[in-house]
């Protein structure tokens, strides 16, 4: 892979990085988030807007959030793009590559604009 | 020998794989699963950023989007992305085994250490990151 793409092996790496982050914090955080509070199973105001607000007001907050969101994006696109060529994508291989891994970076940026600047 | 003009034709014989091969063995099925689940992992992460993108816009569209997760579409979404997340999680490190072999001497970790020892270490983030969300301190 390495001689047809050059800059696979730091998308790899990233890969990697996401995957950890992935693998540590996602499962965690569906259960928080998308299950137990919509379920009532904890109380709500834990992650209610003026406890989130209050957390945000805290740049080693915003930099877990930022941990949390971004590695994973690249992650995903590291995947999506191999599994493309697995399910027999022959043609746009180049396109695809950069819409995959031009999709993480949009994210990164969205991301740190809206914890840098919008909170 | 072939000398007719130009250099002679070789057909390279490429085996017809069919998109849909990973349904044919179990392994593969769950291969094909396993890389699924950075799909789901990325649907979570970026739906996240949408609910850290709405609280910015107040507690009445923020509180919105939290009713909207009670509903049955969210919850059943959230429910696949969670069994997903997990295979991810258990699949990742069982990966870590081969691709971090750790070496101290003559002494190399057996697969099931290296695996347990990283489970165990996602035991603890696990509680960590729920102690602190989840408790008032």
């Amino acid at each position: 892979m390495y001689k047809k793409d050059r800059t696979e092996p730091f998308w790899w790496g990233m890969f990697s990085a996401g995957g950890m982050v992935a693998a540590l914090l996602v499962p965690i955080h569906i259960l928080i988030d998308g299950l137990a509070v919509p379920l009532g199973l904890v109380d709500h105001e834990l992650l209610g807007f003026e406890r989130m607000s209050e957390l945000l007001g805290h740049p080693l907050f915003k930099l877990y959030l930022f941990v949390l969101i971004v590695p994973p994006l690249y992650h995903a696109a590291h995947r999506v793009r191999f599994s493309l060529y697995e399910l027999g994508m022959r043609e746009f291989r180049v396109s695809m590559d950069v819409l995959c891994y031009g999709g993480a970076v949009a994210g990164t940026i969205g991301v740190a604009y809206l914890l840098l600047e919008v909170f | 020998m072939n000398h007719r003009g130009a250099a002679p034709e070789r057909k390279v014989y490429r085996q017809e794989i069919k998109s849909t091969w990973w349904l044919k063995k179990k392994s593969y099925f769950f291969f094909m699963m396993r890389e699924l689940t950075s799909v789901f992992v990325a649907a979570f992460v970026l739906l996240y950023a949408y609910e850290l993108f709405l609280l910015s816009k107040g507690p009445q569209v923020y509180d919105l989007f939290q009713e909207s997760l009670r509903r049955p579409l969210f919850l059943g979404f959230y429910s696949v992305a969670f069994v997903f997340a997990l295979f991810h999680t258990f699949t990742w490190f069982a990966v870590l085994s081969k691709v971090q072999v750790v070496r101290i001497g003559k002494w190399t970790a057996p697969a099931a250490l290296v695996t347990g020892s990283a489970l165990a270490g996602w035991v603890a983030v696990s509680i960590g990151v729920g102690w602190f969300f989840l408790t008032r301190h």
